[in-house]
C-alpha cells in the first residue's frame, strides 16, 4: 500500500476530506522554489543568460526591477509595451532574457523546482 | 547544523542529495499566500492594494483581455490573461500591466482610444509573503 502524507487546513478531517481541503499532499504535484537570483543586462547588450544548469526546462517567473515616482518596483516579464519589449526562453540549460533596449536593466528571476509527479 | 523538514518519495532516501527524490524539502519553501482577491480596474487607470509587507513580494494578476471588434471598438472579453497585455493598432492602444511596490501593488489598465469599455475591467491577484 502507498503511504500518503497529507495535511489538512483547519477545520476538516485529513482521513475525509477532499483535496481542495489540505494544505499538502504528497499525491499532488507542488512546485517549491529553488532559487531566486538577480540578473543584470549591462550597456549595450540586448541579451543577458543566466545558466541554471539543471537539466530540465523549469517553470520561472521574471521580473524587471524599474522605478518611478512611487519608488521602486517589479514588472513581471514578458512585456510588450512600445519601446520596451522584454521578453524570455528558456532551455535545460539557461534562461534568455531578450528586450529591444540597450540599456542597463535588472531582473529577478524565479525558479522553481520540478513538480515531483508522485 | 539547522533543522529540516523532509519529506522523500517511496523507496527513496530522505539523505538523498537528488532534490526529486522528495515531496517536501524545507529547504525550497512553498509560496505562501498573504492575500488575494477580485478587483475591477477603472478602464483607463490604476487600481491600488495595499499590502503593507515592507518588501516587494511576488505578485500574480490575470485580468480579462480587451479585444476589438475589428472596427477599433474595445471588446471587453471572458478571457483572463496574465495582467500584462497590449492591444495595439493604428487607432487604438490597450494595455494592462502590474507595479509591485514595497507596500502596495498598482494594477495599472490603459486605453488611449477614443471609445471604453464600460465598468472597467475585472481580474484575480495573488499577493505572496514571499520576498521577490
Amino acid at each position: 500500500m502507498t503511504r500518503v502524507l497529507k495535511i489538512a487546513k483547519p477545520g476538516f478531517d485529513a482521513y475525509t476530506t477532499g483535496d481542495q481541503n489540505l494544505s499538502f499532499s504528497s499525491k499532488l504535484a507542488s512546485h517549491s522554489v529553488y532559487a531566486t537570483v538577480t540578473v543584470t543586462k549591462t550597456s549595450p547588450a540586448t541579451s543577458v543568460t543566466y545558466n541554471h544548469d539543471l537539466g530540465y526546462i523549469p517553470k520561472v517567473w521574471i521580473f524587471v526591477s524599474l522605478n518611478d515616482a512611487g519608488g521602486d518596483y517589479y514588472r513581471r516579464i514578458p512585456q510588450n509595451q512600445t519601446s520596451d519589449k522584454i521578453d524570455y526562453y528558456i532551455t535545460t540549460t539557461s534562461i534568455v532574457i531578450e528586450t529591444d533596449s540597450t540599456s542597463t536593466m535588472s531582473f529577478r528571476v524565479l525558479i522553481f523546482t520540478r513538480s515531483p509527479n508522485p | 547544523m539547522p533543522n529540516k523538514l523532509l519529506i522523500a518519495k517511496s523507496g527513496k532516501s530522505i539523505r538523498s542529495s537528488i532534490l526529486d527524490d522528495f515531496y517536501l524539502h524545507s529547504d525550497y519553501p512553498l509560496l505562501k499566500v498573504h492575500d488575494s482577491g477580485t478587483f475591477t480596474t477603472l478602464n483607463n487607470g490604476t487600481k491600488t492594494i495595499n499590502h503593507n509587507l515592507g518588501y516587494r513580494p511576488f505578485v500574480l494578476v490575470f485580468s480579462q483581455f480587451v479585444d476589438t471588434d475589428g472596427f477599433g471598438v474595445a471588446v471587453l472579453t471572458t478571457e483572463y490573461y496574465q495582467h500584462d497585455w497590449l492591444q495595439q493598432g493604428a487607432t487604438i492602444n490597450y494595455y494592462g500591466y502590474t507595479k509591485i511596490y514595497a507596500n502596495k501593488i498598482d494594477i495599472v489598465t490603459g486605453n488611449s482610444d477614443v471609445t471604453t469599455w464600460a465598468g472597467g475591467t475585472k481580474g484575480i491577484y495573488y499577493i505572496f509573503k514571499d520576498e521577490l
